[in-house]
């Protein structure tokens, strides 16, 4: 690699390994949320009656959670060169904000139970359940990376400050990337369809 | 998130029927709007190589696309 390459590299933040997992994260979610166009084109009266009995204020907070749980780690990131403490609570508060998604996320999920809307009930059902499981699961990794991140700066264990920078522009970017894909979703299944 | 409040609000208060096609698109436009966004400032890719920038920016562009032609044909 020359040169030119690498000071280009450079600027692309965090590792190029989480960039490269980013990416085929990103081609299934592509596949799945064309699946739901789809499906919606196929059976239109199914998905109208199914989005009906979803949640909306649940997906408008949840979409607030994750952009507001985003913009705490830029905030943390642009922290990591001079106040720890700043970073600490920037991730905290990604991890509350995740939080708040994933309790949003499962009462809506109990109240669909509840109200007999299950994987098998149709079509509508079970790309959602499936779909957003997918994304809910990707949010609680996204949870544990930063969890770590935050638990490695406060322990002290990053060899370097170069490193400890690159470990959080890493869970950052994979962070936004489940966002990324949220911002999709959210009006996929909640808005389009009514 | 003022985007967001706005695109719910399209979304909610107006029965957006599939044969009207106008509205998807607009609730995407926003969308699209909001994602590039967080490619450009969350994720910070603005001063990124451009063809990294394009890739990631590009998967926004295609699903979107894609998604409301499906939807434009119903």
């Amino acid at each position: 690699m020359n040169a030119i390459n690498s000071a280009a590299l450079k600027k692309v933040p965090g590792d190029l390994a989480m960039w490269v997992f980013i990416m085929a994260e990103l081609a299934v979610f592509a596949l799945l949320l064309i699946s739901i166009a789809l499906a919606a084109h196929q059976q239109p009266e199914t998905f109208r009656a199914g989005v009906q009995t979803l949640h909306p204020i649940f997906g408008l907070l949840n979409t607030f959670a994750l952009l507001s749980g985003s913009a705490c780690l830029v905030y943390a990131v642009e922290q990591s060169h001079d106040y720890p403490q700043r970073i600490l609570q920037g991730l905290f508060a990604t991890l509350l904000l995740g939080s708040v998604y994933v309790l949003f996320k499962s009462i809506e999920y109990y109240s669909l139970w509840q109200a007999g809307y299950h994987l098998r009930s149709g079509t509508f059902y079970f790309l959602y359940y499936f779909v957003t499981f997918f994304h809910f699961m990707h949010v609680l990794l996204g949870m544990v990376i930063v969890f770590v991140v935050r638990q490695r700066i406060q322990q002290g264990t990053y060899p370097q400050i170069e490193d400890q920078h690159a470990g959080l522009e890493s869970a950052g970017s994979y962070w936004h990337m489940v966002d990324l894909v949220w911002l999709v979703l959210f009006p996929l299944l909640y808005l389009v369809y009514l | 998130m003022g985007i967001t409040l706005i695109g719910w609000l399209i979304g909610r208060s107006t029965v957006t029927p599939l044969s009207n096609t106008s509205l998807p698109w607009i609730i995407f436009i926003m969308t699209w709007i909001k994602g590039q966004c967080v490619i450009d400032y969350f994720m910070a890719l603005r001063h990124a190589p451009r063809r990294f920038r394009l890739l990631i920016s590009g998967w926004l562009l295609l699903v979107l696309v894609s998604i409301g032609v499906i939807i434009s044909q119903s």
